[in-house]
């Protein structure tokens, strides 16, 4: 029988390998047979690998069948390469060395060899360990053993083979076309397809339905690269699953399946007058209907003068193409699967390498604009697909008109709307991208899309804005007149198409009182936060950016307590430089006009991520590295941040703070690396505000335990209290069976609170609350009377929480917190608060 | 012209150098790899360091083949396998030499990056030691003319650029391939080793 060889790097992986083995091999000659290297003999540094033991392993299972090498990686392919250079060149000859993983393949061979097979078959065998793993996980559709049946794989001198004849209905259309290039896509190895002299990259979706493969015609597939037989192996299953319509009607050409024709959301006209969608912002609002016309969008501006700004637009707005894809998909996927899967083949549409480069290289090289660029690739496209010799994929030239007008409108969508309207109307509209919510002329009273869903970008902008909105609402458009009367509320997701005046009436009344307590408390929003017995408090506003400091002030902030820069990454796709952070955190100071700033250094981690970056997977990603942490990790990252803010801060009232800190020692590191940023600029004669405040989030339990040692070296605190609650109550936010357990009205909470505020106090520096606790008007009591200084939160609760303070004396809230810090449960907090309550209405 | 004394001192003072680096590589392999290249590389010149008494007075091909014969079984990491080639091709390259010009330490470099294309697989831009060794041996037949130490002054400046260089490339081979994008920004630590194998020759020349 063949010998095997095993090369790990670690002695202990090699003998847990031939435990493992050994449970399903028992023959002793099978044993014998196999021979396991791994690690090195130097005790301190273990982990290794050394060509001579390979050689020596090697030499001694070799037999006159072969040895077949399985090995794990990095040096020991090398090791195992360079063991072959010092063999008997004869025993050389008959030594394979073998690409499968290295547990499912040892145990494939270990297995295959011990009944006797070639070492030719043992290698295939282990080779297709992989595909069987894949398989099993639902990665290929069928738990067929690879490797045995099916069209046989060829070795060719330049890479494998496989010829497959294709039996799909329509040929290689979309959908399947879709599946084998996101095959395709998954490895390493080059995968060229071949019909009739025909090549196309196996990896491009529009390469291959170019070839417009018809059923019964042959594919030449070619595959190289170091997982060219996993590849085919995986390919072949998805051809005996006839790429996934084995058990499925195939679509009839020409059916239309571009997404346009299937609905997500809404019920449609159930009721008679009535068209239903998804209610995403609430509010009602009674007026005109003013229909979007949606034609075709026309790129007027050609040309740009900076390359590198429309790059990131071009990326920005395929980022988006792609997420608002996904999210089509995921509503139409769970009544109609196959229709889904069109978004998969608009995914790979967006994502095509060919297309984005071609696209690049117009940005770079013809200095067009990446509207103008992306249409020309994209209308050349259409072309292409519009010429193939077969109706179905002619057809598909829609979907590419599809993507092109989706990543269009996410470019200059904007633009396109009218800039003003007849007078105040609700908009109508086939589907919105985000840009054009925001550009909707201030007339709009509410927005319906017969397209969208609840969590798109569109909906929560239009929830930003206030307006009134409902989407998928099937028939919309068609059923709609200009300039007819409608009833939207933005509660239910209900439109009334013909109300009576009954109905009317009734809205109105609606109406008015909400609009009354919004004008009331927009008129009470700039008075101050001040009990009836004179302790005030400083109110602001958590921010995204300097965009929403001009409606921050205008909801009654008194400055921001918290900006988060999160934000500023996200929307740049990374990191934006240290000059583009700088203008932003300088426009945010410089809006505040002297008012307070509290920014935040990047907070990635647990939930929150970044594109490129912090990719990592963690087990437990809020226990991982974040906030701080992730910083302390990237800090060539966190230099540039500081650099920033401490230039932005000679522009106004900017004070830095570090987001989970659990320690003094973490709080000093931190402030090193800002004190060496700030000498950098000197030395740099770059000006900043050398006596800049430095404060830091209390969300860590550790920090609370700490606090008063913390106090002695900050300037200020702000708590966190969503973080906080969790970590103290042991619960994850993101885990829906214990998030039920959190809340910042647990007792334990409030007395970490109670604790903070007591620590900064006694060392005179000032203590904020920026969580989500912060706006909560039921806790106003807690929040006066624990002591806080200041209160951030979202803009849209500021006046309501003003409002609750002003009703409020000190001495009251401090006996409600007195109270609520002796209690023993969240429960009993609430019902404190209630009681609480009761006897200010009496 | 080098001799057969100044190859043996050139390797110690190797193990010297490497023992000094131990941590400089390790910590430049801790941010885009396993954190062991400056461990291996001084396990493996100590080793070679052991076995330089038994080589006096044999002709340089011999002292290059057995110190890559000894790396290549002492080292570990990949680096063992490809350090131990490029002084086994250099000593095949070599052999029966007892001093040498600058001619065959242009012989050395080649056969040393043969060596490294041969087990790597490595192209330029891969962000490995072939990204020192290519340019130098370029810049090594150019300068054939010069005299060891002038040679090998420009021969070492030429590496530690292409050393620098590799710090804004993406590794595309070994472990340090699997970060993508996030090994951008650091020098490749096998680029730093070689680099500093070199600058150990031009020393030990210019020591006399």
């Amino acid at each position: 029988m063949i010998g095997i060889v095993i090369v790990s790097h670690s002695r202990e992986l090699a003998a847990g390998i031939q435990a493992l083995i050994e449970q399903m091999v028992s023959s002793p000659e099978a044993r014998e047979n196999i021979a396991y290297v791994g690690g090195l003999d130097d005790e301190s540094n273990p982990i290794g690998t050394d060509p001579m033991q390979v050689m020596e392993a090697i030499t001694r299972v070799a037999g006159e069948e072969g040895v077949l090498v399985l090995m794990d990686l990095g040096s020991a392919l090398l090791s195992a390469e360079t063991a072959l250079d010092f063999i008997d060149p004869e025993v050389a000859e008959n030594v394979r060395l073998c690409a499968a993983p290295i547990v499912e393949g040892a145990l494939a061979a270990a297995i295959q060899a011990s009944l006797g097979a070639d070492l030719e078959s043992v290698a295939r065998e282990a080779e297709g360990a992989l595909a069987m793993k894949r398989s099993q996980l639902g990665l290929n559709d069928e738990e067929a053993a690879p490797g045995v049946q099916g069209a046989p794989l060829k070795e060719e001198e330049d890479g494998l083979t496989l010829d497959l004849v294709i039996t799909n209905e329509n040929g290689l259309h979309a959908r399947p076309a879709a599946r084998f290039v996101g095959c395709a896509g998954k490895f390493q190895a080059e995968i060229q397809l071949e019909k009739a002299g025909k090549h196309a990259n196996a990896k491009s979706i529009n390469q291959v339905t170019g070839l417009a493969v018809k059923k019964g015609e042959t594919i030449h597939i070619i595959a190289t690269g170091s997982d060219a037989a996993e590849a085919l192996a995986a390919i072949r299953l998805l051809h005996e699953d006839q790429f996934g319509e084995k058990d499925v009607q195939p679509l009839q050409a020409p059916v239309q399946t571009s997404p346009t024709a299937v609905n997500a959301g809404g019920q449609g006209e159930s009721v008679e007058g009535i068209l239903s969608g998804i209610a995403v912002s609430p509010g009602i609002a009674i007026g005109e209907a003013f229909l979007l016309k949606s034609g075709p969008l026309v790129v007027k501006k050609e040309k740009s003068d900076s390359p590198e700004e429309e790059l990131r637009r071009l990326d920005v707005a395929l980022r988006e193409a792609v997420t608002a894809t996904e999210q089509e998909k995921a509503a139409v996927g769970k009544s109609n699967p196959q229709q889904a899967e069109i978004f998969d083949f608009h995914r790979l549409l967006l994502q095509d390498e060919e297309t984005l480069e071609a696209t690049k290289k117009r940005i770079r090289e013809e200095s067009k604009t990446a509207e103008a660029a992306w249409q020309s690739v994209t209308d050349a496209l259409v072309e292409r697909y519009r010429n193939i010799d077969d109706s179905y994929l002619r057809e598909r030239a829609a979907d590419v008109v599809d993507i092109q007008q989706k990543v269009l409108r996410g470019l200059i969508g904007g633009d396109l709307l009218p800039t003003e309207l007849p007078g105040p109307v609700i908009v109508i509209a086939k589907d919105l991208s985000p840009g054009e919510v925001v550009a909707l002329p201030p007339e709009t009273l509410g927005i319906c899309m017969e397209e969208g869903g609840v969590t798109s970008h569109a909906a929560i902008l239009a929830a930003a804005r206030g307006l009134p909105t409902i989407t998928a609402i099937r028939g919309l458009c068609a059923g709609v007149a200009d300039g007819q009367l409608l009833i939207l509320d933005g509660s239910t997701g209900q439109l009334h198409l013909h109300p009576d005046a009954a109905t009317t009436a009734q809205y109105r009344e609606r109406q008015l009182a909400a609009e009354q307590q919004v004008q009331r408390l927009r008129e009470s929003a700039q008075l101050p936060a001040i009990t009836r017995d004179d302790h005030s408090l400083r109110i602001s506003a958590n921010i995204g950016g300097p965009q929403d400091v001009a409606g921050a002030l205008a909801g009654g902030a008194e400055g921001v307590g918290l900006f988060r820069t999160e934000f500023l990454f996200q929307e740049s796709g990374g990191e934006p430089d240290e000059d583009s952070q700088c203008a932003s955190y300088r426009a945010a100071v410089e809006a505040l006009a002297g008012r307070p700033l509290i920014i935040r250094t990047l907070d990635i981690g647990g939930d929150k991520s970044l594109p490129g970056m912090s990719s990592t997977c963690e087990e437990n990603p809020f226990l991982g590295r974040r906030g701080i942490r992730f910083t302390f990790a990237h800090p060539e990252i966190f230099k540039r941040q500081l650099r920033a803010l401490l230039r932005a801060s000679h522009y106004g009232d900017l004070k830095i703070m570090f987001p989970m800190i659990g320690s003094p020692g973490e709080f000093r590191r931190a402030k090193a690396m800002l004190q060496e940023a700030m000498e950098e600029l000197q030395q740099e004669k770059i000006p900043c505000n050398a006596a800049i405040k430095v404060g830091l989030m209390i969300e860590v339990p550790s920090a609370v335990i700490l606090a008063d040692q913390l106090a002695a070296e900050a300037d200020f605190f702000s708590i966190g209290t969503n973080d906080l609650s969790q970590y103290i109550l042991a619960a994850d936010r993101g885990n829906a069976g214990v998030a039920g357990l959190i809340t910042p009205f647990h007792p334990a909470v409030l007395r970490a609170v109670d604790a903070t505020v007591k620590a900064a106090h006694e060392a005179n520096i000032h203590v904020g609350m920026c969580g989500a606790f912060a706006g909560m008007q039921e806790a106003a009591p807690l929040l006066v009377g624990l002591g806080l200084d200041e209160l951030s939160m979202n803009t849209p609760g500021i006046a309501g929480q003003k409002e609750a303070i002003r009703a409020l004396t000190l001495k009251d809230a401090q006996e409600c917190a007195g109270a609520a810090l002796r209690c023993s449960s969240a429960e009993e907090v609430q019902q404190l608060l209630q009681a609480f309550r009761g006897g200010l209405r009496n | 012209m080098i001799t057969e004394e100044q190859v043996l001192a050139w390797l110690e003072l190797s193990a010297t150098v490497m023992a000094e680096n131990k941590e400089f590589l390790t910590d430049l392999d801790a941010a885009i790899g396993d954190a062991d290249h400056g461990i291996n590389m001084n396990r493996g010149f100590s080793k070679v360091k052991d076995k330089l008494p038994e080589l006096a007075g044999k002709d340089i091909g011999t002292i290059l083949k057995t110190t890559g014969m000894t790396l290549m079984s002492s080292v570990g990491g990949a680096s063992g396998p490809l350090y131990g080639t490029v002084f086994m091709k250099a000593g095949q390259a070599l052999a029966g030499k007892t001093e040498l010009g600058s001619d065959d330490l242009c012989t050395l470099f080649q056969s040393g990056r043969d060596g490294i294309v041969q087990r790597g697989k490595a192209v330029a831009g891969d962000k490995t030691m072939f990204d020192v060794w290519a340019p130098v041996v370029e810049v090594a037949d150019a300068n054939r003319g010069l005299e060891p130490l002038a040679f090998l002054e420009m021969c070492v400046a030429t590496a530690e650029e292409a050393r620098d260089a590799t710090a804004p490339m993406q590794a595309r081979k070994g472990r340090a391939s699997y970060l993508g994008e996030r090994s951008i920004g650091h020098i490749d630590p096998g680029a730093a080793s070689s680099t500093l194998l070199l600058a150990a020759l031009r020393d030990t020349i210019k020591g006399g």
